[in-house]
């Protein structure tokens, strides 16, 4: 693995996205968008209740969510990036491992992500004087880094759909997360869930760290417990995802989607 | 001399059962260092496969690939940081500006001085103008400017330049025709060339590959290949009575091609026919010859006639 070739991906993903208002855009405006439907409708809840409970649990919510969802994200869309403009001849042709292509693509998701989340930070903190400092800083972060592992594992996962199936589940890389997040109790509990879905929940890495997320909103410890069974979860799925991205990858060379990307 | 490329006995197939199709069926060749060696074929006919297969962008079925004397399967790092490819009908990242695409290639290569060499192949390809311009919104003669550049930022000991001229204007493909030579010449480069230009292939390559559905059908020298057409086209001005001139070149053996009212073109089988055969009873009939053209055999011929399976 060569630094300076992961440097240079990092350099191509920065371009695309200072290059691109919409990738500026991706950063900012749908979780703002949450920020500003979900606030007010907390806000107005809170009003009704007087539960302070309600609002930090949606706006913590929604701003872990949405660093599920960039990492997420972010690894499909700039994979797709790459099919749109049929670049990927030569990008595969270059020197660039498959694993130096997996590692820049999540490093700068991280960045992206952690950008999006100061941004929701400091916005709910103006907006709804939410302060996500007064959690549990290391709750936030631990349950935080498990979310992102999440994010990458379902990035890579959905990337190798498309190199696998090409352009046509494209669409998956904006809905894939839509399709987990009613089992992942992001805004109420697993036990809110019918007992068919808690089967679910309980298979989901992001049920754990929600509900682990939601007792530090209340003002609870961390519980390691929600954030060890989480992690293991989330590298069993990130194994995985590498082993089918790997085969993805390996039937797209078979037959020349990395040539004739449709 | 030692081999930068030997490919023996390579298959590829696309699709299964009824929708199978071969397009490699078993071929063999080997290119050594500094030489520019050619691929000719029609459209299908198995170029653009095997130098995906080269790249590592294409698996094989099966066979031995080895460049630089690694096998393409275990050491493809080692052998893509020493090559690079140029493919018109490719792109770079669309939302790039070309200056920010050749930056991430250089660096993805490892150039020591990229913005040395960007300002180096930007002159080269006369592309200046076009570094602050997406790559999306180039034409497609920028665009194949663009990949050339690209491929030559990394100065790789070995090239594949499949169709590296299309969508250039007459002058620039001469231009960048001359700088391949000249290029490869100073820095005794390895090139894998393909392209539907005869002229270009010819001037370039010391030795050429003829595939055609996925075979070998011929390989040698431009000589070489031209010296398998047997035929000859002969173009002939004469002064009076046409109608019987042709009647007698056709029954001396002269394959009629075109005719109007100043000229006659013909082929001779050169297998069983001399041009004396045709010409002798001509003047002995009495016709005056005006003007007489023999035409050598052109690659281009050679393709057509190996396209069509008449060689």
């Amino acid at each position: 693995m060569k630094l300076y070739r992961i440097n240079a991906l990092l350099l191509k993903y920065y371009y695309m996205s200072i290059n691109r208002l919409d990738r500026i855009f991706d950063i900012v405006f749908w979780p703002v968008i949450d920020i500003f439907i979900w606030g007010f409708v907390s806000f107005y809840i809170y009003q009704l209740s007087s539960d302070v409970n309600i609002l930090n649990m949606i706006m913590g919510g929604i701003m872990m969510w949405t660093l599920f969802w960039r990492a997420q994200q972010d690894f499909s869309v700039y994979i797709l990036e790459d099919f749109w403009s049929r670049n990927l001849f030569n990008l595969f042709a270059s020197p660039l491992k498959d694993s130096e292509f997996i590692i820049s693509t999540v490093i700068f998701g991280f960045f992206r992500a952690l950008l999006t989340f100061i941004f929701l930070g400091l916005l709910s903190y103006f907006m709804y004087s939410f302060n996500i400092l007064s959690v549990n800083l290391l709750g936030i972060a631990v349950f935080g880094f498990s979310l992102m592992i999440a994010g990458w594992a379902m990035g890579i996962f959905v990337a190798s759909l498309i190199f696998r199936f090409g352009m046509r589940v494209q669409a998956f890389a904006w809905s894939a997360v839509w399709l987990i997040q009613p089992f992942s109790a992001v805004f109420y509990p697993v036990s809110a869930l019918p007992n068919w879905a808690q089967k679910i929940a309980y298979i989901l890495p992001t049920s754990y760290i929600f509900e682990g997320m939601r007792q530090l909103l209340s003002g609870g410890p961390i519980n390691w417990n929600y954030f060890f069974i989480s992690i293991a979860i989330n590298l069993v799925a990130l194994y995985l995802a590498i082993l089918f991205f790997k085969s993805c990858l390996r039937h797209a060379r078979k037959n020349g989607m990395l040539v004739h990307p449709e | 001399m030692a081999n930068i490329i030997e490919v023996k006995d390579l298959r590829k197939s696309y699709g299964k059962g009824e929708n199978k199709v071969d397009a490699l069926k078993g071929i063999s060749f080997n290119i050594k260092k500094g030489e520019t060696f050619g691929f000719l074929g029609p459209n299908g006919a198995g170029k653009s496969t095997t130098i995906n297969i080269l790249c590592g962008l294409l698996s094989k079925d099966s066979g031995h690939v080895r460049i630089f004397g690694n096998d393409i399967r275990k050491d493809f790092e080692q052998i893509k940081q020493r090559m690079n490819v140029a493919n018109a009908y490719t792109h770079l990242n669309n939302s790039l500006t070309v200056e920010q695409n050749l930056r991430v290639y250089g660096k993805l290569y490892g150039v020591k001085d990229v913005e040395k060499k960007i300002a180096e192949v930007a002159d080269t390809f006369s592309i200046v103008y076009l570094k602050k311009k997406e790559a999306g919104k180039l034409s497609s003669g920028e665009n194949t400017r663009v990949c050339l550049a690209k491929c030559f930022i990394s100065d790789p000991e070995l090239m594949l330049l499949d169709e590296p001229t299309v969508g250039l204007d007459p002058d620039f493909a001469d231009k960048t025709k001359e700088y391949i030579r000249e290029y490869q010449k100073t820095n005794n480069t390895t090139i894998l060339f393909t392209s539907h230009i005869m002229s270009e292939v010819e001037y370039l390559c010391k030795r050429i590959l003829f595939l055609n559905n996925g075979e070998v059908l011929r390989l040698g020298s431009s000589r070489q290949l031209k010296n398998l057409v047997k035929t000859q086209i002969v173009e002939l001005t004469l002064g009076m009575k046409k109608d019987k001139a042709l009647a007698l070149i056709k029954r001396s053996g002269g394959r009629l091609i075109n005719y109007d009212s100043e000229k006659i073109v013909f082929e001779i089988n050169q297998l069983n026919y001399s041009l004396h055969d045709i010409m002798h009873p001509l003047i002995k009939a009495g016709f005056k010859i005006k003007d007489m053209h023999i035409k050598k055999p052109t690659l281009e011929q050679v393709f057509i006639k190996i396209s069509r399976g008449e060689l």
